[in-house]
């Protein structure tokens, strides 16, 4: 009925595709939609026409009817009603036939809609059927391409497998990580070195491990990744990586960027192992080996190997030049802490000495005064000798005066006698010998007296000669016994005195040996280090060796790569291969020692310097 | 007696070492890394007793730099020693003619060094 539309109805396909489907359903349903509408339309148009013809037949008049209406607006009657209903059908009837104007022609638009969208849809179709063909063709090549790959397969697996277990006991830790950074893989080492659960690490992003010092990635982080994104292996990479415990362990990480068929990124992998392991990463290098799945990986592998393996020899020397800088400032210290002690020791000597000799003289002084003390006391003992003798003669004179005290005794007892015969002749002379008598008496008197006194000056003299004796005698008792201690006593000292000189000296002697036998072991000492500081030549020698070896493995990769070229051309000319003949070796080589194992290897006959067995002096003056 | 030696290596290693050694016997010790250096410091007025260096450098090599040296004013005579792994023959006849005073074989034992020292600069 709706006409200038062309309707290509699509039918629903195989049910293979949804689209078609869907896009019929919504035609089935418009076409519904627009016949309900033609209906509807139908309907309104016949409802109208039957109405006039109604009102025709029973005379109905429009202009009276609603003069009529509005006259009997009073009224309810049946005429008012149907003339109402009349007029809502009429209205009706030109409300429907406006919609259906409207809606007809916007289903219209939906149907064009629809047929461009079939056409669109059936053009998709050609057009996947096309691909499909494509693929099917692509597919029968790809089995074909997997036959021949077949065995490469089993072996990458049988190597996946022996990786798989190499990750399982490696003690380094092996990863794989997706594009996106997300960790798809570690090995069990995770656990063992930094204390997380596989599953604790699986699924998340590496950086949530990585500890960087700010928030963004620094200028040197970026461009180690863009590095690492050209290059496609990353070797000893230090990072740091953070433990389950929430410290930060230095580490060392080995990568490989995997790419699909495409050359696209599918993701990255390699180790980690705790930072310092001088060895050579075989895990990394494996995985380097299965990543590299180009036709003639096996050569590019080996040269991929001398290249890492060059890299691990430089840092070798690097290695060793560090630590012959650490052993050269140790012997240093070493140097400085004996010279240290040299001269500690050279003053702590002197000291000993001043000591020593300060100790002599006071030793000497001493000597000297004991020596005085001993004269003093000899003087001593021979003054009181001398008084002694002195007192001696004293008693010797008080006793002389003893003769006399006899003498005036014997006179006394003479007179006495005398005064008595006076008295006896006294008394025969009578009267006249009273007066005589009396004298006589008198003298008799006297005499007694006399002898009286005589008496007392004895007694007084024998006492003071006994006193003075006595005196004299327990003070030379005294005197002897305390001049042979006070003797004693200082000869002592002076021995003590002489023994402690002797002792000085021999100190004095002990210290100066003991100063010369630590002045020579201070010589072999020095002696030593500079021995050992000589010693550390041998890492010039060892650089120049490693570097040798680097030359070769360099040499070996053009010469590997110049026969990979040749093996992929199937028109190659095999002359064009660099000729790389192992005897060149023999000019770059310095060393004698080098030469030597060459031909030693080589099998040939030593020639040159060795050959008569005589070697060049090692040292020549000119 | 003390005397002053020029070392010419480019291996910081030898320097530090001989360095050692030297400086402990009483000498005071010149470093240069490579010919250049060296002959920049003779021309800017370092006077050493002896010139000890390597044969094997970069740029110039010892052979070359004997012969810039024994252009130089007042260096004509003055001891020069190769100290060296290098052990082809020639290379040591050339720096006999180029007026090297004697050729060392690395590595040399400090006694040995310190008596040829004495043996070549007077009076050391």
């Amino acid at each position: 009925m709706l006409d200038g539309v062309p309707s290509p109805v699509p039918r629903a396909g195989n049910g293979e595709n949804a689209d078609y489907r869907a896009v019929s359903e919504l035609y089935q349903e418009i076409k519904r939609l627009e016949h309900r509408f033609r209906r509807n339309l139908s309907f309104a148009s016949v409802a109208l026409i039957l109405m006039m013809a109604v009102a025709w037949l029973v005379g109905f008049d429009p202009a009276q009817g609603l003069r009529g209406f509005f006259d009997d607006l009073g009224r309810w009657n049946l005429d008012i009603a149907v003339h109402v209903l009349l007029f809502i059908l009429a209205i009706g009837g030109v409300y429907s036939l406006l919609k259906d104007r409207l809606v007809s022609s916007n289903l219209l638009r939906i149907r064009h809609h629809c047929a461009q969208h079939a056409q669109i849809v059936n053009l998709d179709r050609q057009e996947s059927d096309k691909q499909r063909r494509t693929i099917q063709t692509f597919q029968e090549k790809l089995e074909r391409a997997e036959k021949e790959n077949r065995i490469l397969g089993n072996t990458v697996l049988a190597m996946g497998q022996q990786l798989h277990n190499l990750a399982e006991t490696s003690a380094d830790l092996f990863w794989v990580l997706d594009e996106s950074g997300r960790v798809r893989f570690v090995s069990r080492t995770i656990t063992q070195l930094f204390g997380w659960k596989g599953s604790e690490v699986r699924g998340r992003p590496v950086s949530d491990f990585i500890y960087r010092q700010g928030k963004d990635w620094s200028e040197e982080e970026m461009d180690a990744v863009s590095q690492f994104l050209q290059a496609g292996t990353l070797s000893r990479h230090p990072i740091h990586f953070r433990t389950q415990g929430g410290e930060n362990v230095q580490v060392e990480v080995n990568a490989t960027v995997v790419r699909d068929h495409f050359h696209n990124v599918s993701g990255f992998t390699g180790t980690l192992s705790l930072a310092r392991k001088a060895n050579v990463e075989i895990d990394g290098k494996l995985l380097d080996l299965l990543s590299n799945s180009e036709e003639n990986g096996y050569l590019d592998t080996t040269c991929a190997l001398d290249a890492i393996s060059s890299k691990q020899l430089r840092k070798v020397v690097q290695e060793t030049e560090d630590a012959a800088l650490q052993i050269t400032s140790q012997i240093q210290q070493l140097d400085g802490h004996l010279s240290e002690m040299m001269a500690f020791l050279s003053e702590a000597n002197n000291w000993t000495q001043e000591l020593g000799a300060s100790s002599q003289k006071q030793v000497d002084e001493d000597r000297k005064a004991i020596a005085n003390l001993q004269q003093f006391v000899d003087a001593m003992e021979s003054q009181k000798k001398q008084e002694m003798a002195r007192a001696q003669e004293v008693v010797g004179q008080i006793q002389s005066l003893e003769k006399l005290v006899n003498l005036v005794h014997d006179i006394s007892q003479q007179t006495n006698v005398l005064a008595l015969n006076a008295s006896i002749i006294a008394a025969r002379a009578g009267d006249g010998g009273r007066q005589f008598a009396v004298v006589a008496q008198e003298v008799r008197k006297l005499s007694a007296q006399v002898g009286d006194v005589a008496n007392r000056i004895r007694s007084g003299i024998e006492s003071a000669a006994e006193h003075i004796t006595g005196l004299f005698s327990d003070n030379l008792d005294e005197a002897r016994k305390r001049s042979s201690h006070e003797g004693n006593f200082l000869s002592q000292t002076a021995e003590q005195m002489v023994r402690m000189g002797s002792n000085y000296s021999r100190l004095l002697d002990f210290n100066e040996s003991t100063m010369k036998r630590i002045t020579q072991w201070h010589e072999l000492l020095a002696n030593q280090v500079m021995m050992t500081l000589g010693g550390i030549q041998f890492q010039d020698i060892t650089r120049q060796q490693i570097e040798h070896v680097i030359r070769v493995m360099e040499r070996r990769q053009v010469y590997a790569r110049s026969l990979t070229g040749a093996l992929r051309d199937p028109e190659a000319d095999l002359s064009r291969v660099s000729s790389f003949q192992v005897d060149d070796l023999l000019n770059e080589y310095v060393m004698e020692g080098q030469r030597q194992i060459h031909l030693h290897e080589t099998g040939k006959p030593a020639v040159g310097n060795g050959a008569a067995g005589n070697s060049p002096p090692l040292i020549e003056l000119f | 007696m003390m005397k002053t030696i020029m070392i010419v290596d480019d291996s910081a290693t030898m320097l530090m070492s001989l360095e050692g050694v030297l400086s402990k016997a009483g000498h005071k010790v010149e470093k240069a890394k490579n010919g250049e250096e060296a002959l920049s410091r003779l021309k800017g007025g370092v006077s050493p007793d002896l010139i000890i260096t390597d044969f094997n450098m970069p740029g110039m090599n010892g052979t070359q730099l004997i012969q810039e040296v024994r252009k130089l004013p007042g260096f004509r005579f003055k001891p020069i020693l190769m100290l060296t792994t290098e052990s082809q023959q020639e290379k040591r006849a050339d720096a006999k003619a180029a007026g090297a005073t004697g050729w060392l074989v690395k590595p040399v034992s400090p006694p040995n060094l310190l008596a040829v020292i004495k043996q070549v600069v007077p009076g050391a």
